[in-house]
C-alpha cells in the first residue's frame, strides 16, 4: 500500500498479537477504543488480557471518533481499532472531528475481504481497492503493516499524528494470529 | 422553557459542580451567551451526533470530574447507539441533557422522526443508564439539575423547550484551540 504496492508488492505475512501489543506499549498507548474487526480477532482477544490497555467498546465507528477526542482531550493517548467498511461509514466524522477539528486519530484498519494473492489496489473488491484511494482524497496518511517487522514504525507513526494533529491508518491486511 | 433558560441553568449547575461540559448545534450560541467563560467547555458543530460520544470520552478520561452534554433531540438520533455504547461503558460521571423540542431547528424545524413516537428516556434506561426522566419546567430543572449530575451515572435529563427560530449569530469557535485548552487546564489541574 502507499503506492508502490502495485510495483513491489509481496504477501503480507500475518502480524502476532502479542507482537503487535508490545508496538502499542512502546507508543504508550492508553486506551483501544474498539469496533470489532474480524481481521483483528486474535488482537481484539489478546487486548482483553492486557491489563494495562483499556479497551472500550463502540457501536459504530462515528462514536469511537468521538470517543477517541474525549480521551485525547483528557491527556490520553487512545487508538482507535476498526475495519475498512468502518472508514467508509465514519468519513463525515472523520472530517468533522479528527481533519477540521485537528484531534490526533490513529486507526488500526483492518483490510476485511483481502485475499493476498494480489496488491490491494488490485483487488475486485471495492471495500479493498477503495481505502487507500479514500483516504489519501481526505489527505489521511496510510502506512500497511505488512509484517512484524512493520510493527516497529507504530510508535513513530502515532507521535507523527500527535505532531500533525490529525488522523492516520494503520492497516493490517491479514488476519491477525495469536 | 426557553432554551435560553434550560442553557442558563445548565451552565450555572456545571460551575458549581467543576463539571466538564460539551455544547452542540443550537446549544452553542447560546451556550456562549450566557456562560462565556465557563472553563473546560467543548463544543461539537463540526460532526452532528457527535456530542454524547465525545462527552462519553471526557467521561472516561477525567473520571473525577462531572460532565455534562448538552445535546439535541436530533443530534441525539444521529448516534442513539451511542445510548447503548454509555450505558455499557458505566460512565457513571457522566449527564447528557437532551434538549428536546422536536424539530431539527437549524435546518428549518421540520420535525424528528418519531417526535410523536419515541420515548428518549426509556430508550435511555433500556440502555444501561442509571438514572432518565423528563423535565418540562425551569423551576423542576433547578430543583433537580445539582443531584442528577452528583448521582452514580450515567444520566439522562430530557429537557423539553420551546420551538423557536435558528440562531442567527453563531460565535468564532475552533475545537483544536478548545481541544488545547482543555488539555492544558487540565495538565494544570
Amino acid at each position: 500500500m502507499t503506492s508502490s504496492a502495485g510495483r513491489n508488492f509481496k504477501p503480507p505475512s500475518p502480524l502476532s498479537a502479542a507482537l503487535l501489543i508490545d508496538a502499542l506499549r512502546r507508543a504508550s498507548i492508553s486506551h483501544v477504543v474498539v469496533v470489532p474487526d474480524t481481521v483483528q480477532k486474535s488482537f481484539l482477544a489478546a487486548i482483553g488480557l492486557a491489563p494495562d490497555l483499556t479497551q472500550i467498546m463502540a457501536c459504530t465507528e462515528d462514536e469511537a471518533v468521538g470517543i477517541n477526542a474525549g480521551l485525547y482531550a483528557t491527556g490520553h493517548r487512545p487508538l482507535l481499532s476498526i475495519q475498512n467498511n468502518g472508514i467508509f461509514a465514519c468519513i463525515n466524522t472523520l472530517r468533522g472531528i479528527a481533519l477540521d477539528g485537528a484531534v490526533p486519530t490513529v486507526m488500526l484498519v483492518g483490510l476485511y475481504g483481502y485475499k493476498p494473492t494480489t496488491a490491494p489496489e488490485d483487488s475486485p473488491l471495492r471495500m479493498v481497492n477503495m481505502l487507500e484511494p479514500t483516504l489519501m482524497t481526505w489527505g489521511i496518511p496510510i502506512r500497511c503493516l505488512w509484517s512484524n517487522d512493520d510493527l516497529v514504525g507504530l510508535p513513530q507513526a502515532y507521535e507523527e499524528a500527535l505532531n500533525r494533529r490529525g488522523p492516520s491508518a494503520l492497516v493490517i491486511p491479514i488476519p491477525t494470529v495469536a | 422553557m426557553r432554551r435560553r433558560e434550560a442553557v442558563e441553568i445548565l451552565t450555572a449547575a456545571c460551575r458549581r459542580a467543576g463539571a466538564l461540559s460539551v455544547a452542540t448545534m443550537q446549544a452553542v450560541p447560546v451556550w456562549h451567551e450566557v456562560a462565556p467563560d465557563l472553563p473546560l467547555h467543548m463544543d461539537m458543530l463540526g460532526a452532528m451526533g457527535s456530542a454524547s460520544s465525545l462527552g462519553l470520552g471526557l467521561a472516561l478520561g477525567a473520571p473525577g470530574r462531572p460532565v455534562v452534554v448538552a445535546d439535541g433531540d436530533g443530534c441525539l438520533m444521529m448516534q442513539l447507539g451511542s445510548l447503548v455504547t454509555i450505558g455499557h461503558a458505566r460512565a457513571a460521571n457522566l449527564t447528557l441533557a437532551v434538549l428536546y423540542n422536536g424539530t431539527y431547528e437549524t435546518s428549518g424545524n421540520q420535525p424528528i422522526p418519531g417526535a410523536e413516537t419515541a420515548d428518549f428516556v426509556a430508550l435511555a434506561r433500556a440502555s444501561g443508564f442509571a438514572n432518565a426522566c423528563r423535565i418540562a419546567g425551569a423551576d423542576e430543572l433547578s430543583r433537580q439539575i445539582d443531584g442528577l449530575i452528583a448521582a452514580a451515572g450515567p444520566n439522562m435529563v430530557v429537557i423539553d423547550i420551546a420551538r423557536e427560530e435558528p440562531a442567527a449569530n453563531w460565535p468564532a469557535l475552533s475545537m483544536k484551540k478548545q481541544i488545547q485548552d482543555l488539555r492544558a487546564a487540565l495538565a494544570a489541574g
